[in-house]
């Protein structure tokens, strides 16, 4: 096969060639990049890790309020969208029942970050940030599973 | 004594403003999910950017003229045209994110939600622009940026495991919960944070407000040689952070508020306080310094009278251009976008713009007709070329990437 030598000739081949190595990028790119349910229930977990570890630095006077308040708020931003994505994928078999087990961990957590908020100063800081943990460790332990299963 | 001050704060200003938004939150990303393994990464980009800003400082000092109405000469309007397009693309998008972290910054030394801080950012940005002397936003910037050695400061407080971060050093390689491909645009997205693209066009033009002649070479090679791999070694102790803190919790960056948390845990309120007044200097100097590189770019290559040097009354349409880009930024971010997922956006694709920076300026460094006797020696080109190689698969392998890894998920 030869590169044609009119310059119109050229730009269509051209236009050919990007297209198929596109077409082949994306192709190989959702063979190869990491299982979206993993990703959107690691997103999560990493969100809940991130709220106990704001409420446990201002707990312990190391983190000014603002600071605080925006890191959980960043983290309630992060597992809402978490959540939107988890509840877009579509899925079969063992990961489907991840999933669903995901829904509700999330759902939880979403619930302890919020009272995570409300808690900020207060004596049930500590207590909190140890359910968020939880939340956080049980979310990385479904992630792990939605790998295996992926 | 005078001189050996400003050669000290020279070099100040150049560490203080090396880091920006995309380096504090690539870097931030990087650490808390690879340790310190691309690691060196920053310092291939810190060599790249010290080697380009040095031959465009260079150009201006040597010929006089700024470098991009030297590119318009050399390479002709068109290629120069497609040259500015895609530079400036990319110098837009960093300005959009720099005044995101302004806002951001704000919101974490306040508690208010940043889309308060927009607007009143780009008037202040816009003010400064307009009435401050170009040498006050430049040492200003630059020496309150040196707050962010808080970083260093909080990585030795946290008392690591140094054997640890040490075989991160050379390790070279993804953790085991990543795939290579992940590790890949990461280290693609490092190296056009540490070599934005802007830096090299407000360097190069730096030098000409500061009138730099042939006798000020040996001042951008101090500058360059110790103050940006200073500043590399700011953006390694802000990966060093996370790795240290945020890896082991199982916290992968995803904000800004999580970039400036292992410093709290180190050092505390004062810490925070300090790195956040840094975080501020770094990213609005970096919004005046992306904010200028644009007017400079345009107005160098249009021909119309330029700099800070000049009152704004002989140079309007140098003055319209930063308005312009401190509007239209603004706009962006009040439509309420996510200044740290435009900071990923801007980093990324400054690495597919970097060869439209580089190509130029090596080609003009090498050009007898601007540099006489300065032009580039073989040892300098043969660095160069090997720099404008790797400049050329990262440009290429940025937005494949980008699609193979969904923007590094």
């Amino acid at each position: 096969m030869r590169w044609p030598r009119r310059a119109s000739d050229q730009r269509a081949a051209l236009s050919r060639v990007t297209a198929a190595l596109v077409a082949v990028t994306l192709f190989v790119g959702c063979g190869i990049a990491k299982d979206p349910l993993a990703v959107a229930i690691g997103d999560a977990a990493s969100a809940g890790s991130s709220s106990a570890l704001a409420l446990e630095q201002h707990a312990d006077g190391r983190l000014t309020t603002a600071a605080a308040q925006t890191m959980i708020d960043d983290a309630r931003r992060e597992l809402a969208g978490s959540a939107q994505r988890l509840s877009d994928l579509s899925t079969s078999g063992r990961q489907s029942s991840v999933q669903a087990e995901a829904v509700t961990v999330l759902a939880r957590t979403v619930q302890h970050v919020h009272e995570a908020r409300r808690s900020l100063g207060s004596a049930d800081a500590e207590q909190a940030a140890e359910r968020l943990r939880q939340d956080a460790g049980a979310l990385e332990k479904l992630e792990e599973r939605a790998e295996r299963a992926g | 004594m005078k001189k050996l001050l400003g050669v000290t704060l020279g070099i100040l200003t150049a560490i203080g403003g090396f880091v920006d938004i995309g380096d504090l939150v690539t870097n931030a990303v990087v650490g808390s999910r690879f340790g310190l393994s691309l690691a060196w990464v920053v310092v291939l980009g810190v060599g790249g950017i010290s080697l380009f800003a040095h031959m465009s400082g260079k150009v201006t000092a040597i010929s006089g003229r700024a470098t991009f109405e030297i590119i318009r000469e050399r390479l002709g309007p068109r290629a120069a045209l497609a040259n500015l397009i895609g530079s400036m693309a990319m110098t837009l998008l960093t300005l959009m994110a720099e005044i995101g972290g302004v806002a951001l910054t704000l919101q974490l030394l306040t508690g208010v939600v940043p889309v308060v801080y927009i607007l009143p950012v780009a008037l202040v940005l816009w003010l400064i622009l307009w009435r401050v002397k170009f040498s006050m936003l430049e040492n200003v910037a630059g020496l309150m940026g040196l707050l962010l050695i808080a970083f260093v400061v909080a990585l030795f407080q946290l008392g690591p495991d140094w054997g640890e971060l040490g075989r991160q050093l050379v390790q070279n390689q993804p953790t085991s919960n990543e795939n290579g491909l992940t590790y890949a645009f990461y280290a693609v997205a490092l190296f056009g944070a540490a070599m934005t693209p802007y830096e090299v066009f407000f360097f190069s033009s730096g030098a000409a407000e500061d009138k730099w002649d042939s006798t000020d070479l040996w001042l951008s090679r101090v500058n360059v040689s110790l103050g940006f791999p200073l500043g590399g070694l700011l953006s390694i102790a802000i990966a060093g952070c996370a790795a240290v803190v945020l890896l082991p919790a199982g916290i992968g960056v995803s904000s800004l508020s999580q970039v400036v948390a292992p410093v709290g845990v180190a050092l505390g309120v004062a810490g925070i306080v300090v790195v956040l007044v840094g975080v501020l200097a770094a990213t609005g100097g970096a919004a005046i310094e992306t904010a200028l590189s644009c007017g400079y770019a345009i107005a160098q290559y249009a021909g119309w009278p330029w700099g800070k040097r000049v009152r704004p009354a002989q140079a309007p349409q140098f003055h319209a251009v930063l308005l312009g880009v401190v509007v239209v930024s603004c706009l962006v971010m009040l439509s309420g976008i996510d200044p740290v997922m435009v900071t990923e956006f801007s980093v990324v694709f400054s690495a597919v713009a970097l060869p439209l920076t580089y190509f130029p300026i090596l080609v003009v460094a090498n050009d007898p007709q601007y540099l006489g006797e300065h032009t580039n020696g073989p040892v300098l080109n043969f660095f160069a070329l090997i720099y404008l190689v790797i400049v050329l698969v990262v440009a290429v392998a940025a937005v494949p990437l980008m699609i193979l890894t969904r923007m590094g998920a």
